[in-house]
């Protein structure tokens, strides 16, 4: 059966897997060590700066995650996503300086704060149709670092203002997270690294879960069917406006998550991490990494820090033209436009679609199926991006 | 769920539009008196008088660039995020002309002018025609994406230092008015006048021209106007052309007070966006008069914020929230702005 199914154009694949077999266990099983085993190995390999970036990276995934999830899988479009990340950082910040949380204390009440603050924002603009909520956020995104110098009510006093404040209590690794991860017998800066590097990947190790299950959820198909078929989704049940008032919310919250995670990591916050340059920034690493992806979020992440590091060198190496570093920024902006011509879905589908010549999974037959037509099986693709089959489409 | 209003006849499109507007345009106007009253009774005619004046120029230069983002709204019901930078980069491309080559400011102007709307046409057909207008995201990165590379092409050219800019007016000190004490400059009347005369030319050409025809047959029915023999594609640059000129007389009218550097009209463009909302986002002259309210407010607000006790915090830089929380109550409220036609689909 499955061979006339999957019949495709092109070569045979060079590898065929059926799901639910040893040999596809062993083939995940791998594909999974490629993302972990790097992930566990490389703060004890790379210099401690780098460890630091990558924390970041882990920071701006969480962040990416959030915006992912208006931009990617509803459809709708945020382009001041950065707002709530500064939100959430400066919360954190806030409440370890002044009422001396803990960061794990201050994760939930970012996520509260932010949450609220994203249904607040994002209220008027969810109700209509069209491209009001990129108008809005993107006037929240020019607000919000002036918001934080306004000096009525202690604001500017408790942000700092113009030059941000650094954390007063330092993230400090335990004993026990020492002898765990073997910090011992390395230096201080190096093990401050390590350890907030696995602290941060851990949180975002959560929130990458708790998307992954949101997707799954009927929440996340809603979505889904919210972006693919808005008519469809609301002849199905779906209430319309609340749902992408609640999505927009929630991924505000995911975003505030990513703020707190970013100021625990650089010990500070200051207006510049989270204006415009850096809602420039996020987006072109979610559109270039993959929008509607998972896998996107935390590659995106990585764009996000380390193109900052290769902009200026990549544009200075351009022969025969002398471009001075202000260029790099251009370099942003030339990505974000060249995406929807060059990689409409992303680097992720991008590798999707070379794995998909050479690997082939094909898909067990669902269990109990009423009135199921056989060879209607979604294909493994279709199954992940949650593409509502028969909305119309 | 997408209740979609029939248009008015577009025969007496005009006085319908004023008429669905009005109630809702006495109530923000007396709101405005009635706020107006203590500042007046409180800082004396003079002062207030002075505020008034200085809120022509910026109500002149929003709604000039207000109009730029209607007219492509109209048309596409898309936002041009690049506008703002798009009128940035022919404000310099102005001051090159006028400072560096010498070429007197009005020539300076009208060239920047004519280039940007070639390179607005450009943008238009290289860019934005090869997607599908009701598929929003790949516009708006690219728009996003276009307002970056113009903002950094800027800094590298002519640097991140403010530039003085010319004024295409008289604009000495002692070039003014003084009317009950207050003064009013040259250069506020020159640039009320200009917006005047832009204002009349965009109407005419939309009005009284094939292409303007076009362009509006275009902005109601996309499918009904390519039906009919429209060439949809290059009525849109067409409107894409005009839009980069007007936003580029609006940097340039502005530029001599702000002054010259890469993200001055990024700031301006939050405004524009309000006035633009506030007037109703598909009409031109609602836009106008959304801008004047909104320099209204900001002048009042970040005027008189200064002397009023408890409000000293209101810095000028605060009148940005202001826009913003303005956007947000019109949307809120009154999506479709005060003139705007009711083709705003809820959902």
């Amino acid at each position: 059966m499955s061979a006339v199914v999957f019949s495709q154009r092109g070569r045979a694949p060079l590898l065929t897997f059926r799901e639910g077999t040893g040999q596809h266990r062993i083939y995940q099983t791998v594909g999974w060590a490629f993302l972990v085993v790097p992930l566990l190995v490389l703060p004890y390999v790379l210099p401690s700066f780098r460890v630091a970036q990558l924390a970041q990276c882990a920071a701006w995934a969480v962040a990416i995650l959030g915006m992912n999830m208006v931009i990617g899988w509803s459809g709708l479009i945020s382009l001041g996503h950065i707002a709530f990340v500064g939100l959430g950082a400066y919360t954190t910040m806030i409440l370890i300086n002044y009422d001396r949380f803990d960061l794990w204390m201050t994760l939930p009440v970012a996520f509260v704060i932010c949450f609220l603050f994203g249904a607040l924002v994002g209220l008027p603009a969810l109700k209509i149709r069209g491209l009001y909520l990129a108008l809005v956020t993107l006037a929240l995104a020019y607000t919000f670092p002036i918001l934080l110098k306004i000096d009525q009510a202690g604001i500017a006093k408790h942000t700092g203002g113009d030059n941000g404040r650094t954390l007063t209590e330092k993230t400090q690794p335990m004993g026990w997270a020492r002898s765990l991860l073997h910090l011992n017998g390395r230096n201080g800066p190096t093990q401050v690294a390590i350890y907030k590097y696995f602290i941060m990947v851990l949180i975002a190790a959560v929130c990458f879960l708790l998307m992954r299950n949101i997707l799954k959820s009927r929440a996340g198909r809603a979505m889904i069917a919210i972006r693919d078929n808005p008519i469809g989704a609301a002849v199905s049940g779906v209430p319309l406006s609340r749902q992408k008032v609640l999505i927009f919310a929630l991924s505000a919250a995911f975003a505030g998550i990513g703020g707190s995670m970013m100021a625990v990591v650089l010990d500070s916050v200051g207006p510049t991490t989270f204006g415009f340059t850096y809602a420039i920034l996020t987006l072109m690493g979610l559109v270039l990494a993959g929008v509607g992806t998972l896998h996107g979020c935390w590659l995106g992440g990585l764009f996000v820090v380390f193109l900052q590091d290769l902009a200026p060198r990549l544009v200075k190496d351009v022969p025969f033209v002398d471009l001075k570093v202000i260029y790099a920024e251009a370099l942003y902006g030339i990505v974000l436009v060249l995406v929807p011509f060059l990689m409409p879905r992303g680097i992720v589908a991008f590798a999707r679609s070379i794995k998909g010549r050479l690997i082939r999974v094909i898909p067990a037959v669902p269990r109990r199926v009423e009135g199921a037509v056989p060879g209607l099986a979604p294909t493994p693709a279709r199954a992940e991006l949650g593409t509502t089959v028969g909305l119309g489409q | 769920m997408t209740a979609i209003a029939a248009r008015p006849n577009p025969l007496r499109g005009l006085p319908v539009r004023l008429r669905r507007g009005s109630t809702i345009m006495w109530l923000v106007c007396a709101v405005l008196l009635i706020a107006l009253v203590p500042p007046i009774v409180d800082g004396g005619k003079t002062l207030f008088l002075q505020r008034l004046f200085d809120c022509l120029n910026n109500g002149a230069v929003y709604s000039v660039t207000a109009i730029a983002l209607v007219l492509i709204f109209k048309a596409t019901t898309l936002i041009n995020f690049a506008q703002a930078n798009i009128a940035m980069f022919g404000a310099y491309l102005c001051w090159q002309f006028a400072v560096k080559s010498g070429w007197p400011v009005w020539m300076a102007i009208i060239a920047a002018m004519a280039i940007m709307a070639v390179a607005g046409a450009g943008i238009e057909r290289v860019l934005i025609r090869p997607f599908d207008p009701s598929d929003h995201l790949p516009v708006v990165l690219i728009t996003f994406g276009l307002a970056a590379i113009l903002e950094a092409f800027a800094g590298g050219i002519w640097g991140t230092e403010f530039l003085k800019f010319p004024s295409p007016f008289p604009a000495q000190a002692k070039d003014r008015y003084t009317i009950g004490g207050a003064f009013l400059r040259y250069e506020t009347v020159g640039t009320l006048i200009m917006m005047v005369v832009m204002l009349a030319a965009v109407f005419l050409i939309l009005k009284r021209t094939k292409i303007g025809l076009a362009f509006r047959a275009v902005s109601s029915n996309v499918e009904s106007a390519r039906l009919v023999g429209v060439r949809t594609g290059r009525t849109l640059q067409f409107g894409w052309a005009l839009a980069a000129a007007l936003s580029v007389l609006g940097a340039t009218l502005v530029a001599r007070q702000t002054n010259l550097d890469p993200a001055f009209m990024a700031k301006l463009v939050i405004f524009a966006f309000a006035a633009a909302t506030l007037g109703g986002l598909d009409s031109i002259g609602g836009s106008v008069i959304g801008a004047f309210v909104v320099a209204l407010v900001q002048s009042m607000l970040t005027g008189y914020g200064q002397e009023i006790p408890g409000l000293s915090w209101l810095k000028s830089n605060f009148a940005l929230v202001v826009a913003f929380v303005l956007i947000m109550v019109v949307l809120l409220f009154k999506p479709t702005g005060l003139y705007g036609t009711r083709r705003i689909e809820r959902v």
